[in-house]
């Protein structure tokens, strides 16, 4: 949804004239540009017109299509809308772009425009999020919108929008829906701490019924864990905003919600700030100088004289940067971002390699145990048309590392569809340096099965799991089956009934 | 069926609201009373506000008009939502091979957020539950087994429970959750459980939930199969020589009717595929989901098994005409 700004210019006064257009209309023989360029000209230069003249704008003014160049100058937070379908979620959107267009924060998005292409929903395809930006004082912020539960665990997934917060939609006539419950185990899935809530319809509804609504959310925040007695709640009206009346229900009540979200969603720390990681992509070896390792650093700061430590493949080496280098020039301190040399005192060449990470000491841990939630590829998106069963033997694919994985299924579950998504459990051969918040891919030779990202680090493999591991399946199931017994029949004396459930579910 | 239903329903709706308008004296709503009934009931705030100053404090009455209410506004939103997509929802699973029953059927919802809650899952449960009283009237006259698939509108005028239609249910349900749902399609069975085995599976990815023998998923399946003639005939016999007792057999199979998605048996006599291992979409030549060094033919062979049919739902899939 980029906008692009058409500037007129001319070589005697500057810019004459510039305004925010469609890309379509960029194409220069789309007829109402012509005209608006030179009506444009006519108006600003032309107001005693002249033979001729048009003429030499042909020649001397020319229409410059221009991207409009981001501005960093605030710190960047993305939030998502979620809510009953019917309570306004897209109307708030809207509206809030429009408040805040008006101070020039925004580009006024139409409801049309949030709840875009309703005859690919009738056709069944997946609409995936709706994305709009706007500024407030402090901040700039990335907006979601989604139609399911499924899409917003597939943006988690896959990184496209990460939510730091979000605006719960509630409307003060309905209250509290039944799914609204399934609205916030959401958002406690997708790792959003904080919510901020927006009961909408006020002014159809009366006090106490609003107050009864403010009740009824904060309970309900209390109960799935969210700290709801200190959750800011705002009272307003979407549409009255959108339509510009009431202003204490419209406009100042959205004014006020984006300081709540303002103060309350918290800022995501920055790459720059955090301890350094650099994961490596090739080491080389350079006569009379020593080891150099080079990558790409993905985060945190690196200086000469820094100590380190360089882990991956259940191995951690101690050593000390003792030079920083990039496009063969000595760099003081090198940033996120930046592709690098590290030269590595007193390691030799092949005690260290690809896809090992050289890291701030004690900054990260290697683990060959984790949980994970995976989206699995459909065929169309380049996965395949089979499904996922217990104990599937991938690549797992991260950083710059790959190491063969073990799929577990939790308990109850015994395949995954494509175009599912779902919690499994994964083993890695070798430990490596891993961290919740990592993402990764499952490859099986041909394909890229599915994409995941890392939700808990499980306790490392013991001896024992490591050797099961290697076992084929069907001794692998059995195995399973005389210690799911094991447990069992430990467990007999002190319970009746539940062992023998859990034998069954073994077998 | 739906429409004239709905506008029975809508009349009497009318002529309810004008006697109570009559009798209504607004008495003053104290927030305990409407807090306690709203949680008490679940209904919206401003209909336990307007129950509330009907009948003051006779909270019963107000309950009672609350569900009368509750039906018709169901409706009502029933109507005004019915042109709202709806491709979410679930498929529900209901099996018995003892009885030689099996239901499938498909009930959709705008959002999964809905989909995964327990009330609509409720709902679905009521609906096969349903099809099952519905199953017990209807007569194989000796074949071994028959299948019904039903549309949307029979579906609808199937008996639910106290009086009800599944009609006025889902209705409720979409005056509960503001959102459109629809009773998708349906298939039923009746087997003669000595001539053929029913199997069944439900594929969910992450709530598995299952309540009075159904379950549900995105996905489901049903199986009718049976041992064949030369074989072990006695049913009771379960172990099988892979160490798998007939039901898991028929287990395995409809899960991977549900992952693989064959579109016919194919017969064993067929001769080798020529499109490859991946594009094969005829059952028994498939390769066997549960096992991938076989194929299902190796596992039918093994088993002594027969498969006879199965219908497969996708949530939100096409309809297929099935044979």
């Amino acid at each position: 949804m980029s906008s692009f700004r058409i500037t007129l210019l001319s070589l005697e006064k500057g810019i004459l004239f510039s305004k925010s257009l469609s890309p379509k209309s960029l194409d220069f023989s789309y007829t109402p540009l012509r005209n608006l360029c030179q009506d444009a000209a006519f108006r600003s230069i032309f107001s005693k017109p002249v033979d001729g003249w048009v003429k030499r704008i042909g020649c001397r003014h020319y229409a410059a299509a221009e991207k409009q160049v981001f501005k960093r100058d605030k710190p960047h937070c993305n939030v998502g809308t979620i809510g009953h379908v019917d309570h306004g979620k897209t109307t708030l959107t809207a509206a809030i772009t429009k408040v805040l267009a008006e101070e020039n924060k925004a580009v006024f998005a139409k409801y049309e425009d949030i709840d875009n292409a309703p005859e690919e929903r009738a056709r069944g395809i997946t609409i995936n999020a709706a994305h709009i930006e706007y500024q407030t004082a402090k901040r700039h912020y990335g907006h979601t919108d989604c139609p399911g539960h499924a899409d917003y665990i597939k943006n988690m997934i896959t990184g496209t929008a990460q939510m730091d917060g979000a605006i719960l939609v509630v409307a003060a006539t309905d209250g509290v829906m039944p799914q609204t419950r399934e609205h916030m185990i959401l958002a406690k899935q997708i790792g959003v701490e904080k919510i901020v809530v927006f009961i909408n319809k006020v002014d159809v509804a009366d006090k106490e019924m609003v107050e009864l609504v403010e009740m009824e959310i904060r309970e309900l925040m209390n109960d799935l864990g969210y700290k709801g007695d200190e959750a800011p709640i705002i009272h307003g009206s979407a549409l009255h905003a959108l339509q510009g009346t009431e202003p204490a229900l419209g406009k100042d009540a959205i004014k006020k919600l984006l300081d709540a979200v303002d103060d309350y969603v918290p800022i995501p720390q920055r790459a720059l700030d955090k301890p350094f990681l650099l994961p490596i992509e090739h080491v080389h070896s350079i006569p009379g100088r020593g080891t150099v390792v080079t990558g790409l650093l993905e985060r945190g700061v690196v200086k000469k004289g820094d100590a380190c430590e360089i882990i991956g493949y259940n191995k951690v080496v101690k050593t000390t940067v003792t030079g920083v280098e990039m496009f063969r020039q000595i760099l003081e301190r090198a940033e996120a971002g930046d592709q690098l040399g590290a030269l590595v005192r007193g390691i030799k060449r092949d005690d260290v390699r690809r896809g090992m990470a050289l890291i701030k000491p004690g900054s990260l841990t290697q683990h060959d145990n984790l949980e994970a939630q995976v989206y699995i590829l459909t065929k169309e998106e380049g996965g395949r048309n089979k499904p996922i069963l217990q104990h599937f033997r991938p690549q797992m694919f991260c950083r710059t590392w790959d190491c063969a994985a073990e799929i577990h299924l939790l308990p109850g579950k015994d395949m995954f569809m494509p175009g599912e998504n779902g919690l499994f459990k994964v083993q890695l051969n070798k430990q490596m340096a891993l961290e919740v918040g990592q993402r990764f891919t499952f490859r099986d030779g041909q394909h890229t099965i599915s994409t995941g990202v890392i939700t808990k680090l499980l306790p490392n493999l013991t001896d024992e799991e490591k050797e099961v591991m290697t076992l084929n399946k069907e001794k692998k199931i059995k195995f399973m089956e005389a210690k799911a017994a094991k447990v069992a029949a430990k467990a007999a004396p002190a319970a009746g009934k539940a062992p023998a459930k859990a034998v069954g579910k073994a077998a | 069926m739906r429409s004239s239903l709905l506008k029975v329903c809508l009349q009497f709706g009318t002529t309810h609201r004008l006697l109570h308008d009559t009798v209504r004296c607004s008495a003053p709503v104290s927030k305990t009373a409407l807090s306690s009934l709203r949680k008490k009931t679940g209904y919206s705030f401003a209909n336990c506000k307007k129950a509330l100053e009907q009948f003051g404090e006779d909270v019963s009455q107000a309950e009672a008009w609350l569900k009368e209410q509750a039906q018709k506004e169901g409706w009502a939103k029933a109507t005004k939502l019915q042109d709202r997509s709806a491709v979410q929802g679930l498929v529900g699973v209901n099996y018995n091979p003892e009885e030689g029953t099996g239901i499938l059927v498909e009930v959709n919802c705008e959002t999964d957020f809905v989909a995964r809650n327990s009330k609509f899952q409720d709902m679905v449960a009521l609906v096969t539950e349903s099809c099952r009283r519905e199953l017990e009237l209807k007569p194989i006259n000796g074949s071994s087994y028959h299948k019904w698939s039903v549309s949307s509108d029979v579906l609808l005028g199937f008996k639910s429970t106290q009086g009800k239609t599944l009609g006025d249910l889902v209705a409720l349900t979409i005056g509960q959750m503001g959102e459109n749902m629809v009773l998708r399609r349906a298939v039923l069975v009746k087997a003669n459980p000595k001539e053929c085995r029913i199997s069944g599976y439900a594929h969910a990815a992450d709530t598995v939930s299952s309540s009075d023998g159904c379950s549900f998923g995105k996905y489901g399946a049903l199986l009718m199969y049976r041992q064949a003639q030369q074989g072990l005939s006695n049913p009771d016999e379960t172990k099988r020589p892979s160490g798998l007792s007939l039901d898991d057999v028929g287990r395995q199979l409809c899960q991977h009717i549900v992952g693989m998605n064959p579109q016919s048996i194919g017969s064993l006599d067929d001769e080798e595929d020529s499109k490859g291992v991946e594009d094969e979409t005829r059952l028994v030549h498939q390769e066997f989901l549960a096992d991938p060094t076989l194929d299902v033919s190796d596992v039918l062979i093994q088993n002594n098994v027969e498969v006879m049919d199965f219908v497969r739902f996708e949530c939100g899939g096409k309809i297929s005409e099935q044979p």
